[in-house]
Formats: C-alpha cells, sequence, structure tokens
C-alpha cells in the first residue's frame, strides 16, 4: 500500500496548497488586480469634457432594470459619463453592502435604506466611509433646499454631512379626522382639548350620531398596539423625543408625560365603550380602519397623501353625507400646539470616500443628483419639459402622453434613466408644492386634504430631536424589546388589565431593559447638534 | 399469506386515510398554483378558489416567454445547475475518497475538514475571497466557492468506508492504481449515494438566491430565482409619493403563478428519477458507516 499511500498524500498536499495560497491570497486586502472595476479611477480632473466612469449601486422594492438599457446610454450621452450601475432587489442589499463597503469595493455611489442598514450606517459613517459634503451644498440648488433637520440627520458629531438625504414629505407623522356631519347632528363643536375629545367621543357612543335608532356607533377607533395614538401634539405623541428628564435629558414620547395623560383619558374611554372593543394587541388595523370606514365610528387617523379612495366610497356608499374634518392640534400644558412632523426624508445617497480631491469627478456625480432631483411643478410634468421629458426617457420610448396624462414605461424594460439615475426623487421647494388637494379627486377627501394643507400653513409642526440623533441600543433587539414592553402595558392600561397606578413601575422596567442606555446614547448623540423644535414647515 | 386481523384492517384503513390527506395537502397548492397559471385574470378574480381552469388561457405563459429576461435567466440557471453538480459531485467524490486512506498527516486533514463544518467564516471574508480571486460577476463565484459541502463529504465518505476492502485490496493486487480503483471500483459502487447528493447540490444549485445577488452585479447574467422574485414579489406602488419610480402595476396573479411552476418544473421532473436512489442511498451511507 506504499505507492497508494504517496499519490494520495501528494494529491491531497495539491490540494491543500491550493486553498493555502486561496485562503492568504483574501487576506492581503489590496493586492488583487481583479475584481474592482472602478472604485478608484483616480486621474485629476481639468474640464468638464472629460468622461468619467461612475459606479453605482442601489437597492429597489420594485423592477430591476437591466445593467445595460437604453436609459444608462441616455445618461452616459447626457452627462458624458460612463456610468456603471448595480440595482439589487432589497432581499440581501443589506448583506451585499456590507460586503463591497468591508471589501473596499464601495462603488463611487452608493444608496442606502435606513431601516435595512440600521445600526451599521452610523458606524460606517462614523468611521470615514463617506465623502464629506459640507463644502458642495451650496453649489447644488436642491441641496440647497434641503432643510436643516433634515441635514442633522446626516450630520456626524465632528459636524461632516456625509449623505444626501432623498425627498419625503415631511407632513405631520399623523393627522386625525372626525365625522363633521355626526357634530353637527348632535351639535357639538370641533374638540380643542381632551376634555373635549372625550366628551364627543362619548356622545358618538351614545347619542346615535347616525341616527338609525340603534347603539351601534362609538367614538375612536383603536386597533392591535394602541394604534393610532391620538396625539393631537407632539406633547402627547409616543414617538417623538418631546420631553426632557429632570437632568435635562430627552426621552421618548412613550415614558412622558404627555403620553400618560392620553393612556389616562383612553383608559376612561374604553371603559365607557368609547373606543374599538377588545382592540388588544394583535387585532389587525384593517378592522379597526374598516370600522370607521363603514361608519360605526367617528374619529380615526388620516393624512394628506396615501388616501384609499376605495374606503372612501365605501363609506359614502353607506353615509351618503358622511362629511370629515381634520382635527385641530391641541394646546398642550406647556402653550405649544402643533403635530410632529416626520423625518422629512426616506434613503440617503452617499459618495465614496475615496472620491475625496477629484473635484471633477465630484461634480460631475453631484450634478447628475442634483439634475434627479429637480422639481417639476404638477402643471408641467408634460413632454415640453426638458427634464420631465428625460428623466421618463423621451415621450414615445420611455413613457407616452396621451389627454394630459404620462404613461410610463415598466422599469424592468429600462427605457427611464429615472430608474438609473442615482437620486431620481424630486425635491419639492415645500411639502404644498406638491399639491395635494389638487390631485385629490374623491368627494370625501379632497375638502379635508384642502383643511389639512391649510392646518399645515397655520400651525408648526414639531421636528423630533431623535431624527438627528442615534442610540445603538434602540436600533437593536433588545431595544425593540423594551419599547415593545412598554406598549404592551400602555394597551392593557387602556383596556382597564393594568392600572394606571404602574404607570412608574413600567418605567422602571424600560429603564433597567435598556431604556436608560437608549436616552443615554441618544442624548450624547445629540450633544453640539442643532435643534430646530417647532417651524413651519409649509415655508 | 399473514393472517389479517381485524386491527391490522383498521390499521391499514387508518393509513391509507391519513396518508391520502398529507399527500392532497402536498398536491393542493401545485395543483392550485397549476390550474391559476392557466386561467384566465377574470376567472381568478371572480372565483374564490380555482381547482381545475373552466376556460383554458395561455397568456400568463405567452407573456412570460415574450420577456427576453425569464427564458436567459432558466438557461442560465440550467446551464449553472448542471456544471455545479457534476463539479461537486466531482470534488466531493475524489476528495471523500482520498480521506478513507491512511497516510500521515491524515488525521490531521480530517480534523481540518471537521473543523470548517463548525466554524464558518462568514460572509464578507468569504466576499473578500471571491473578489480578491477576481471573480466577481462572473459565474464561477457561484461555481468554485461552494465546490464541497462538507457535510456532504462526510456521509459520502462513510459510505467509502463501508465499501468492502478486499474489492479494493484485490484489484489492487491485479495491479490498478487507485485512480483505476476509484473510478472502475469505487464510483460504480456507491451511485445510490451520488444519486441522492446529485439531487441535493442540484437542488440548491437551482435555487442560488444570495449568492446570485452577492457576487453578480451584471442582470444579465441572474439566476431563475433572483428572477422569479421579481415577477412574484414586487411591493405595492404607493403612487402618492411623487415620484415616478415606483409606479407599476403588480403583476398579474396568473403570471406569478405560471412562473413559479416553471421555475419549479425542472426540480419536479428530476425528482422522480432520482428518488429510489435518494430513499436508499442517503440511509446506506448513514447507518453502515
Amino acid at each position: 500500500m506504499e505507492k497508494l499511500n504517496k499519490t494520495v498524500l501528494s494529491s491531497l498536499t495539491l490540494i491543500a496548497l491550493l486553498t493555502t495560497a486561496a485562503c492568504s491570497s483574501s487576506n492581503n486586502g489590496n493586492t488583487s488586480p481583479a475584481g474592482n472595476n472602478s472604485a478608484s479611477s483616480a486621474a485629476p480632473s481639468d474640464g468638464s469634457d472629460k468622461k468619467y466612469t461612475i459606479s453605482m449601486m442601489d437597492m429597489t422594492y420594485g423592477k430591476i432594470p437591466p445593467s445595460d438599457g437604453a436609459g444608462v446610454k441616455m445618461i452616459n450621452e447626457k452627462f458624458n459619463v460612463d456610468y456603471k450601475t448595480t440595482i439589487v432587489p432589497y432581499d440581501g442589499y443589506l448583506e451585499k453592502m456590507s460586503a463591497t463597503i468591508a471589501g473596499g469595493d464601495m462603488p463611487d455611489i452608493l444608496g442606502i435604506e435606513e431601516y435595512v442598514a440600521a445600526g451599521s450606517l452610523q458606524k460606517w459613517a462614523d468611521q470615514g466611509a463617506f465623502l464629506k459634503l459640507n463644502d458642495y451644498i451650496d453649489k447644488y440648488p436642491t441641496l440647497k433646499m434641503v432643510p436643516a433637520e433634515v441635514w442633522g440627520a446626516v450630520t456626524n458629531k465632528d459636524g461632516s454631512i456625509w449623505g444626501i438625504p432623498r425627498y419625503y414629505p415631511n407632513t405631520a407623522a399623523q393627522n386625525f379626522a372626525i365625522r363633521q356631519d355626526w357634530l353637527d347632528k348632535l351639535g357639538l363643536k370641533m374638540p380643542t382639548s381632551y376634555d373635549e375629545l372625550a366628551k364627543v367621543a362619548l356622545a358618538f357612543t351614545k347619542d346615535d350620531p347616525d341616527g338609525n335608532g340603534k347603539d351601534d356607533t362609538y367614538g375612536l377607533v383603536m386597533s392591535g398596539g394602541g394604534y393610532p395614538n391620538y396625539a393631537m401634539g407632539a406633547y402627547w405623541d409616543l414617538n417623538s423625543w418631546y420631553h426632557k428628564d429632570a437632568d435635562g435629558n430627552f426621552i421618548p414620547g412613550y415614558i412622558g408625560e404627555g403620553r400618560k395623560e392620553a393612556v389616562k383619558v383612553f383608559a376612561d374611554l374604553y371603559k365607557q365603550g368609547a373606543i374599538t372593543k377588545g382592540f388588544g394587541a394583535n387585532t389587525s388595523f384593517e378592522q379597526g380602519q374598516a370600522d370607521f370606514y363603514n361608519g360605526k365610528a367617528g374619529i380615526y387617523i388620516t393624512g394628506i397623501r396615501g388616501l384609499d379612495e376605495n374606503l372612501a366610497n365605501s363609506l359614502l356608499s353607506v353615509n351618503p353625507n358622511a362629511k370629515l374634518s381634520a382635527i385641530p392640534p391641541f394646546v398642550a400644558p406647556d402653550g405649544s400646539q402643533g403635530f410632529m412632523a416626520q423625518k422629512g426624508y426616506y434613503r440617503i445617497t452617499v459618495l465614496n470616500a475615496k472620491l475625496a480631491g477629484d473635484e471633477g469627478k465630484i461634480d460631475r456625480i453631484l450634478s447628475m443628483i442634483d439634475y434627479g432631483r429637480t422639481f417639476v411643478p404638477i402643471d408641467q410634468q408634460t413632454p415640453d419639459n426638458e427634464i420631465f421629458d428625460f428623466r421618463n426617457g423621451k415621450n414615445g420610448v420611455g413613457y407616452t402622453y396621451e389627454n394630459g396624462v404620462a404613461t410610463l414605461s415598466q422599469p424592468d424594460q429600462g427605457l427611464m434613466p429615472a430608474s438609473y439615475l442615482p437620486d431620481a426623487v424630486m425635491w419639492a421647494p415645500s411639502v404644498l408644492d406638491n399639491k395635494y388637494s389638487e390631485l385629490q379627486t374623491n368627494p370625501l377627501y379632497k375638502p379635508l386634504v384642502k383643511e389639512l394643507e391649510q392646518q399645515y400653513q397655520d400651525f408648526e409642526q414639531y421636528a423630533d430631536p431623535s431624527n438627528s440623533g442615534f442610540s445603538a441600543t434602540l436600533n437593536s433587539g433588545k431595544g425593540t424589546d423594551a419599547m415593545n414592553k412598554v406598549t404592551d402595558t400602555q394597551v392593557k392600561m387602556i383596556m382597564g388589565d393594568t392600572p394606571l397606578s404602574d404607570w412608574d413601575k413600567m418605567v422602571d422596567e424600560f429603564m433597567k431593559s435598556g431604556g436608560s442606555d437608549i436616552i443615554k446614547e441618544m442624548n450624547d448623540s445629540l450633544k453640539g447638534k442643532e435643534l430646530i423644535g417647532y417651524k413651519n414647515m409649509s415655508k | 399469506m399473514h393472517y389479517k386481523s381485524r386491527a391490522d384492517k383498521w390499521f391499514n384503513a387508518f393509513n391509507y386515510l391519513l396518508l391520502s390527506i398529507v399527500c392532497l395537502c402536498m398536491i393542493f397548492p401545485l395543483l392550485y398554483i397549476f390550474s391559476v397559471s392557466f386561467s384566465t385574470m377574470q376567472d381568478f378574480v371572480q372565483k374564490d378558489i380555482i381547482l381545475w381552469p373552466s376556460k383554458w388561457d395561455l397568456g400568463a405563459y405567452r407573456y412570460i416567454f415574450s420577456t427576453e429576461t425569464f427564458g436567459r435567466a432558466m438557461l442560465v440557471s440550467a446551464c449553472l445547475t448542471v456544471v455545479i453538480t457534476c463539479v461537486n459531485l466531482l470534488m466531493t467524490s475524489t476528495m471523500a475518497f482520498a480521506t478513507t486512506f491512511r497516510f500521515t498527516g491524515s488525521k490531521l486533514i480530517l480534523r481540518m475538514i471537521v473543523f470548517t463544518l463548525l466554524f464558518s467564516p462568514g460572509l464578507i471574508p468569504s466576499y473578500l475571497m471571491v473578489r480578491n480571486l477576481g471573480l466577481i460577476n462572473s459565474y464561477w463565484s457561484l461555481i468554485l466557492p461552494g465546490m464541497i459541502s462538507t457535510f456532504n463529504l462526510i456521509v459520502i465518505r462513510q459510505f467509502f468506508q463501508g465499501l468492502p476492502k478486499e474489492i479494493f485490496e484485490a484489484a489492487n493486487i491485479d495491479g490498478a492504481n487507485e485512480l483505476q480503483i476509484f473510478r472502475k471500483i469505487a464510483l460504480p459502487l456507491s451511485k445510490p449515494a451520488l444519486a441522492a447528493f446529485a439531487l441535493f447540490y442540484a437542488v440548491d444549485a437551482w435555487n442560488a438566491y444570495f449568492n446570485v445577488i452577492l457576487y453578480m452585479n451584471d442582470t444579465t447574467k441572474w439566476t431563475i430565482q433572483v428572477v422569479l422574485r421579481q415577477i412574484v414579489i414586487v411591493a405595492p406602488p404607493d403612487n402618492n409619493l411623487l415620484s415616478s419610480l415606483l409606479r407599476e402595476p403588480p403583476p398579474a396573479q396568473t403570471v406569478q403563478m405560471a412562473a413559479v411552476l416553471i421555475a419549479t418544473l425542472p426540480i419536479l421532473i428530476i425528482y422522480p428519477f432520482l428518488q429510489k436512489h435518494f430513499a436508499k442511498g442517503v440511509m446506506l451511507g448513514s447507518v453502515k458507516g
């Protein structure tokens, strides 16, 4: 068997050698010549006619355009670039993103989704993976338009801005609609405080507002997890970091004074049958929604956009005279009045830190981003508008324009440059420029949206400081568990299963199970940052 | 003949009933997918459930094959599956055969193999290795890193060890070298085991999703599972956000079902042919070892 052993041994040694070779080449990071397509084309620029190779990676929830679509060619011609895109579905994007960043393969432009990236994002930013953008912002109109509180979310502790937020309307996180026809019928006024809200809710429950002679209506809709929270201003909002503790630290609204007050009101209302019976922790929100839009309940969450016309029609089919009004924010005990605003952005575009110094290329990239973000008002979204026409791949090719309506082609056909541009979400100068009330055609919603737009001009909105800060614990499973526990307890309090006197116990438990870390981390990260507070977002 | 007691009969009847129910549970979803894929969209919307199409409609299939993407992805996946299965089987069986011999350092090598079973390097080192070998965007990135599944290697090794040594010794005396022994004796004797692992490897290769996302940047090189996801799961549009990107109708259900069916078909077709080996092969390897 001597011969046999030798052959086996030598072949195994060969395998072992090959394996070690593979491993060692993976260990000395930058020596490999291949696989690194364009992250480092570092020749200095000496004119705008220079052609740059620009790589971009982003994810999409929708259909994925082919890497070589006609849209890319249009971009190449217009911007004089060799544009290489990698667009990935969201499953697996975090891993791909982490691997490319850790592998030093980061493309010139990277799109990031905050929820997907969760805790890693802050780490990468702190480690300087992304290009510092402070000096460029003033040069590009759509970057200049970004409000200070939104920049705050992509600013490091040392003041460097590391990302470009993409547009998302900063409307109130929650607005509330009330059945105006019921108010009128019962001769009630629009509530301006929780006391009045409670009275209205009780009247809606007991005084037969729909006049059918049956006891089949109630006040507020509430579904699983105590949603919506009927925070009639940032003071009561459980998601906003409005309140401060004795040491002057911001604390989450979940454990704040305002929420405590609201839970007390809801517990009382629930006892008297004015809130959805048995909503518990798990009932779906569709169930609650159905109650409101079937004319069973009088008060529910609404918004300035994203309203479902089918729901409105189902309410109109049950109650043809139904009329909705928006409840204005209440005056808080501290004198403030205004809802909490949303973050004002969704997803972030970052540039590779290695671009530093290559001003020509940075300018080319930022011009592309700026072009994609340029706002085109609704009435100008026609083939005559050069930006609109280009972004959607030219009339008759990427889209067709008939009777004033543009029908876009599918992204997976790759005909629209918009599918490839690093950021193709238009940045509206003011949220009112989106003309939500003009776009809304439903007779039930149109007046409601108009009212909300008016409220938007009349009341200031609260920019939540936590949007500018970061807590690692909050983004971990531990933080989620702690938060969920608080929500559960509050649901039980509203339903009368846990006494309200347990409030302090609940706060203590939250603090012990990670809450104190969350508060400390958040407040540390906010130090030195400019916090806006209330602000008129329509300007 | 065995005498069948009343209890035996009841037991049999119960068995048949139970197995029939289980069987129906397995067949029902497939039948549903099949029927919906051949139905018209109107039927799908109007009827609560479709177990057999009342009107046969090939629209969904026509749509799928009219897009270049789907056919290309099928071809990519099919080729990859064949190549990956062959390469993996070859590498796994040669390595498994070699490790059955005792020689200097053989124990160390075995321990190293088991070590990889317990400690995986993780995502980023794997990515770095693939990148530094220059395999990003190359089909090799899907073939090379996973050539040997350690677990399969160990099971096949056990199988080889279970073969009677006398045969090998006889062949050795007759002048056959190791390669000849491997090819002419060991391999033919282990057909059932190889068939079983061929199926394992083939199913894995056909289902490849994550590695494709990770290593392949070029959409034209994507495999069927990635494309399938595109057809089946596309986020519902938020048409009030003024972004032209998000405006797209979700695909019709019939098209989704047709896509699912086509993508499952190859595995469904191979399975019966390998199944007889499958049941026998894995058991033999593991029990005897």
